[in-house]
């Protein structure tokens, strides 16, 4: 795995994200379903998770920590410590890449 | 040689074979799909030995390429029918393939089944069908993605070695020792053949477990919707968005529900107290 194959490394704060154009996503009732056209594999994703989706343009990841904080109010390492869990999952899964470097 | 043309959704094809009862079997099959010439499209032909072109009593061409030979045409059958379902379903375009049994309940609405092979669907379709339900597949549910209706794929039935159904209906000896052994929703009760789109009205994914007891287990909608992309015939034809869209519409106003099961009565029992307990 590396940076420009499209695949994510480990996530953390400096990683960039970005949905990945293989994922088709449907709003279905209060969470988001994620569907990858080519594995098929499938999630849902709560109301807070689903935010953090539609958030990820490929700006790093300590990026949209600080817009999830500035809005919520919550403390910054319990909300990083949530968010990069489940973008670790959600990488994992092949619903995020990393855009190639500019 | 006698060929039978068939469109089965977008699929066109031809049967050719020189045995009558190898081509009765593939009309009583696929009857609902039989149409009139020879549409173009893949070359289907079930050859009987010796004709020069087999080392087995029975063959399986496809378009002139040698696919399957075996002793017992029941297996060439089978092969052309697995072949003809994951042409027709797996490359429709116009509407989202579910690997499902489907049934009109009596009051009207569809109830769709989304399962593996071997999780008993066929059975308890076949049950339903019994039990008053008419017959929509016991293969695939067809959703419209703009309306999330299903529509019918009324292929005979397959059933299983060991399903309940097999030893009550049909005439004895029709395949009766082969792996899979076809029955007509008609065979199974007059009339019960549905047609026309109709709205999803339950959604339950069945599960058969040998000497398990009756459970049904309610689901919520984004967990089947979840579910039922597992069981997609279709997508890498129609794309996940339009499989996403599809899902979604056709679950919308329906209760979701688990049915583990073991024993067929108590399911066809289970499924009615579900749909009751479904909007009609």
């Amino acid at each position: 795995m590396s940076v420009g194959d499209g695949t994510p490394r480990s996530v953390d704060e400096t990683t960039r994200l970005r949905r990945s154009p293989d994922v088709a996503a449907r709003v279905i009732e209060d969470h988001v379903v994620l569907l990858h056209a080519r594995s098929g594999v499938s999630v849902a994703l709560n109301r807070t998770a689903g935010i953090v989706w539609d958030m990820l343009d490929g700006s790093p990841v300590g990026d949209v920590l600080d817009d999830i904080v500035s809005v919520s109010g919550a403390a910054r390492p319990d909300v990083a410590a949530q968010v990069l869990g489940v973008l670790h999952e959600l990488s994992q899964g092949g619903f995020l890449d990393e855009p190639a470097p500019r | 040689m006698t060929t039978l043309g068939f469109l089965v959704l977008e699929h066109g094809f031809t049967v050719s074979s020189r045995s009558a009862r190898l081509l009765g079997e593939v009309q009583l099959v696929l009857a609902s799909f039989q149409v009139e010439g020879e549409p173009p499209g893949t070359r289907y032909e079930l050859v009987v030995g010796p004709e020069g072109r087999v080392k087995t009593d029975f063959g399986l061409l496809i378009d002139g390429v040698w696919l399957s030979g075996s002793g017992d045409p029941a297996h060439c059958l089978d092969y052309m029918l697995w072949h003809v379902n994951k042409r027709a379903l797996g490359q429709a375009t116009r509407e989202v393939v579910v690997h499902a049994g489907a049934v009109r309940s009596p009051e009207g609405g569809a109830v769709i089944l989304p399962a593996i092979s071997g999780s008993g669907k066929s059975t308890l379709v076949a049950g339903l069908v019994t039990a008053g339900y008419d017959y929509l597949s016991d293969e695939a549910a067809r959703i419209d993605p703009r309306t999330g209706a299903v529509r019918s794929f009324a292929k005979a039935l397959s059933l299983k070695q060991g399903s309940p159904q097999r030893l009550r209906v049909g005439p004895a000896g029709r395949g009766a020792d082969a792996d899979e052994w076809h029955v007509t929703a008609e065979e199974l009760r007059p009339g019960s053949t549905a047609d026309g789109a109709e709205r999803v009205r339950a959604v339950i994914f069945p599960r058969y477990r040998a000497e398990g007891d009756t459970r049904t287990t309610q689901l919520t909608r984004v967990e089947a919707c979840v579910e039922m992309t597992r069981h997609l015939l279709n997508r890498p034809t129609v794309g996940a968005a339009m499989a996403l869209e599809a899902i979604d519409r056709a679950t919308q106003g329906a209760t979701c529900w688990r049915l583990d099961f073991g024993d067929l009565d108590e399911a066809v029992a289970a499924v009615n107290r579900l749909v009751e307990q479904s909007p009609s």
